[in-house]
């Protein structure tokens, strides 16, 4: 069997060396077994993390407030639009709870008004914070109504689906969250909401949106601008709880969603909507 | 078996790789990612964390009792206090006052839900301030309104 010049040189520094252990094969043995051992040990130290952590149903004891179990509740949120004044108390309180910066909005209401031949002006001067001063002009208006609008919580979500580094997701409880310490502010969610409701933060540079006050109704409290609403066009519901009033309504009465023809199945359901919102 | 060693270092090159692979997930992954989901798990108990600015409902009345009696008869209980004072964190902190509540005596306050619009519900009280205000023989003054109906309770 003919050997290569290689193999004659190893055989050279094998017997040069001539201390039995360091041979080029017991290194490598040595070097990998080592290695694997590591890999090993950081795999099962993450499947254990993993495995010990997947029976967790609750968000972490440490800071949830009085145990909350995510599994126990499915937020629903429902605005009637037939009652809705435009005061825009709730625009106010939503910038007031969760520190939102001017001209950016989690919600917002805007006004509708149709005249008989359909036209239709829509204005949402500062998105209602401020609320709305009688109209100037003397055009013939038959329909007129507000309209609240935020995150619609979809069900299946073109944000979530979108985001490339896992900074937005929903939660068990029906809520869409965005992970400010991992978002990189690329702003494809921003851009893939079909209701617009995304914004990126003028100085975190992340992505902000509304978290139905997350911090609010995981303590029991209503969402602010719910609270906020004087004649209660505003509500919120969990279907997850017997009894519940706003998850009655819904099943009872005739809700529409903001376009269901994209399939999102959104969990912002609306009394009231008319062909002119949109 | 000629081609025997070409496959044992393809499987090796991929046994390296998969290697490669655990070792830089492990690193590169934040803490309780995956947990439930595509997510950083932790960042749920940081929105939960986030301490309330808005109070409950019934934080006011711990102190104001008063005026919380003559609100929870009149046609403003439906109002939340903070709609037309302030957030109860503004005024509150460690169940001290840190600073006084802002009063809002303006007709535009009141203006912003009873000010005559075609685009509110016909059935919510509302009028042309201007004209409201003529008809009642007062001045437009800032605490115009103020001179006829008592804000907690405006039903006469």
């Amino acid at each position: 069997m003919p050997t290569t010049p290689a193999n004659d040189s190893d055989a050279a520094v094998r017997q040069e060396v001539d201390s039995p252990p360091s041979t080029r094969r017991e290194f490598i043995k040595c070097t990998a077994s080592a290695v694997g051992a590591g890999v090993v040990t950081l795999v099962i130290g993450d499947l254990a993390a993993g495995a010990g952590e997947a029976g967790l149903t609750t968000t972490p004891s440490d800071v949830a407030d009085g145990g909350y179990d995510w599994t126990r509740h499915r937020y629903v949120y429902l605005i009637d639009t037939r009652k809705c004044i435009g005061c825009g108390f709730c625009v106010r309180a939503c910038a007031q709870e969760n520190d939102v910066p001017p001209g950016y909005f989690r919600t917002w209401v805007e006004r509708y008004r149709v005249s008989r031949t359909g036209e239709t002006e829509v204005d949402s001067p500062d998105g209602g914070k401020n609320g709305f001063e009688p109209p100037v002009s003397g055009r013939d208006i038959t329909k007129g109504f507000f309209f609240p609008k935020l995150c619609n919580q979809c069900t299946f979500t073109p944000c979530v689906q979108l985001c490339p580094v896992g900074a937005s997701y929903r939660t068990v409880d029906g809520v869409i969250l965005v992970d400010e310490k991992r978002c990189i502010g690329c702003g494809y969610c921003v851009q893939g909401c079909p209701y617009g409701t995304r914004f990126i933060h003028p100085e975190k540079h992340v992505a902000s949106k509304c978290t139905l006050c997350y911090h609010r109704i995981t303590r029991g409290l209503k969402p602010a601008c719910v609270q906020a609403c004087p004649v209660e066009a505003r509500m919120i519901g969990d279907t997850r709880q017997v009894g519940d009033k706003v998850a009655e309504i819904i099943a009872t009465e005739r809700v529409q969603v903001l376009q269901p023809e994209l399939l999102t199945e959104p969990n912002c359901y609306y009394l009231g909507l008319t062909r002119e919102a949109r | 078996m000629e081609h025997a060693k070409h496959i044992i270092r393809a499987v090796l090159l991929l046994v390296l790789i998969a290697v490669a692979f655990v070792v830089v997930r492990h690193f590169a992954l934040p803490e309780t990612f995956g947990m439930h989901g595509h997510y950083r798990f932790r960042s749920v108990a940081e929105h939960v964390a986030r301490a309330p600015f808005h109070g409950a409902p019934g934080a006011c009345a711990e102190c104001h009792d008063e005026e919380a009696e003559t609100w929870s008869g009149g046609a403003h209980r439906s109002v939340s206090c903070e709609v037309c004072h302030a957030p109860f964190g503004t005024h509150v902190e460690a169940d001290e006052q840190a600073a006084p509540m802002r009063v809002q005596p303006s007709y535009l306050l009141c203006g912003r839900c009873h000010q005559r619009l075609a685009a509110r519900p016909k059935e919510f009280p509302q009028v042309a301030l201007s004209d409201h205000v003529a008809e009642n023989g007062e001045e437009m003054t800032e605490r115009v309104c103020l001179e006829c109906h008592d804000a907690h309770n405006p039903s006469e």
